[in-house]
């Protein structure tokens, strides 16, 4: 068995969180109360040693940079939400988000999100001397073609309509399936290697 | 009346299909049996990407994630961080996740006993997190310094340090390694850096990413994807650095196996219970 302090808090918080899985419990309320403690005090630590106190305390106390005071006095506006008389001067600052928000994603999204996700579904439905990438394109193909028609909502669907947007169900039910199966395998990860750290750093077990 | 085996399935408690999962992760990690394990193409073609990056050359190690997901990303970061000091590469860090930061460290903690001769601020630096999102990831492509505060995670100053030399803008780095789990990740670094700066990516995700990630690999936006444990286990094999994936590589096999028998036996107890009332003219909801 481990000597390590570390390890025997770690060992019985995995146990508490996993004490779940018999039955709701004192124990496991207490860790996640614990969990979304630790998570939101560290962030503030954080967020004040890594970005408030070099960009806003230093610049603006020592090096007298007064552009940001500009940012300070939106992000104080954000506090007027609290007051129903002056609630409407928290808009300015939501205003401005949202409009750089907006406009960021806007310009940013067209080339990388669409234009070249979009060229990479139009394949050549027949390689030469390549069995296998051809089976493939016309798999994506298809793929987009089906999926986009059973979303297409301004048209009836029947006769082929109908039928190619079944296609596209399918390959919907496919792709979920894909992803949960993704999921499971992902859960499984993480609790093999709590386990792992159980039998073998707590436990002294195994290899 | 006698309740058949099927309708036992169909109604077993969940606690107890926990438990039998539990033994059987005990079973083999304490028993391996050594499955074997390959290399698969995504795996392969990371390790190569890094392996052809001349020496000198600085990694990006976008450390976005948390302790929540550590078990599954790390033993893969663990390996590729190995990897690059094996390589004389200089590796560092940035995280737009707030527990970003003291991951790098573990990153850390886990890779400079195994290279006593790499020093921190010369062969790696851990910038740590900064706020901003997608945002902050713009910044870097204007001015790094100065989007990171000119500290790096503990709040010492960067200039002092021999790694920062010709690094001005992240565009400057050689490659990134994506270590994501959600937003912002994969597609923010694609829509602000990679994709218009022409900067290769790999990217270490959790299972449940790997899917929706996919099309960013056939569009060419990706190099690669490391998925997983199991891609940590690949990398592991590929690069020599033996570590915890690999061991548990069986474990995972037999888990995965014992899902897919419960799976099956759930829907023949299901199937049989319908037919059964169907057949009994019982009525009963038509699922």
């Amino acid at each position: 068995m481990s000597n390590d302090i570390w390890v025997w808090i770690g060992a019985i918080l995995t146990l508490g969180t996993y004490s779940v899985l018999y039955k709701d419990n004192p124990v496991y309320r207490v860790l996640e109360a614990l969990f979304v403690a630790i998570l939101a005090g560290h962030s503030v630590v954080i967020n004040w040693f890594n970005f408030q106190k070099p960009t806003i305390v230093n610049r603006l106390g020592e090096g007298k940079e007064l552009i940001v005071v500009i940012p300070l006095l939106l992000a104080a506006l954000m506090y007027f939400r609290y007051s129903r008389k002056f609630a409407w001067l928290a808009r300015y600052p939501m205003a401005f988000l949202m409009g750089i928000g907006a406009a960021y994603v806007l310009t940013k999204n067209l080339k990388p999100m669409f234009l070249t996700q979009a060229r990479a579904t139009m394949l050549p439905l027949w390689v030469p001397g390549d069995f296998g990438a051809t089976i493939n394109n016309w798999v994506v193909v298809l793929g987009v073609a089906s999926v986009l028609t059973y979303f297409f909502f301004t048209v009836k669907k029947t006769g082929p309509v109908h039928g190619f947007s079944r296609i596209g169900r399918i390959y919907l039910m496919i792709a979920f399936g894909a992803l949960f199966a993704d999921t499971v395998l992902g859960r499984v990860s993480v609790t093999l290697v709590r386990f792992q750290f159980l039998l073998n750093d707590w436990l002294g077990l195994g290899i | 009346m006698e309740v058949s085996i099927f309708t036992k399935l169909d109604s077993l408690d969940r606690r107890w299909i926990f438990a039998f999962q539990a033994l059987v992760f005990c079973i083999v990690i304490l028993n391996p049996v050594g499955l074997a394990l390959n290399v698969g193409d995504q795996v392969r073609t990371a390790f190569e990407a890094i392996e052809s990056l001349p020496e000198g050359s600085i990694v990006w190690f976008a450390t976005d994630y948390q302790a929540a997901n550590a078990a599954e990303l790390e033993p893969a970061a663990i390996a590729i961080f190995k990897h690059c000091m094996q390589k004389n590469l200089r590796v560092i860090s940035g995280s737009t996740w707030p527990e970003g930061g003291a991951m790098m460290s573990r990153l850390i903690n886990y890779v400079a006993p195994e290279f006593p001769d790499k020093e921190y601020g010369v062969d790696y630096l851990n910038l740590g997190y900064r706020p901003g999102g997608q945002v902050w990831l713009q910044q870097l492509t204007d001015d790094l310094p100065a989007a990171v505060g000119g500290i790096d995670h503990f709040g010492d100053p960067i200039s002092a340090y021999p790694i920062m030399e010709g690094l001005e803008v992240i565009q400057d780095v050689a490659m990134i390694i994506g270590i994501h789990v959600g937003t912002p990740g994969t597609p923010e670094y694609i829509r602000v850096i990679t994709d218009p700066h022409n900067v290769p990516m790999i990217t270490v995700l959790p299972a449940v990413s790997v899917a929706v990630t996919m099309p960013y690999l056939a569009s060419g936006q990706l190099v690669s994807i490391v998925a997983s444990l199991r891609g940590g286990a690949e990398y592991e094999l590929i690069s020599g650095f033996s570590g915890t994936a690999m061991t548990g590589m069986d474990s995972q096999s037999f888990m995965n196996l014992t899902i897919v028998i419960f799976v099956i036996l759930g829907n023949i107890g299901f199937f049989y219970n319908k037919y059964k009332e169907g057949s009994s003219g019982g009525g009963g909801d038509n699922v």
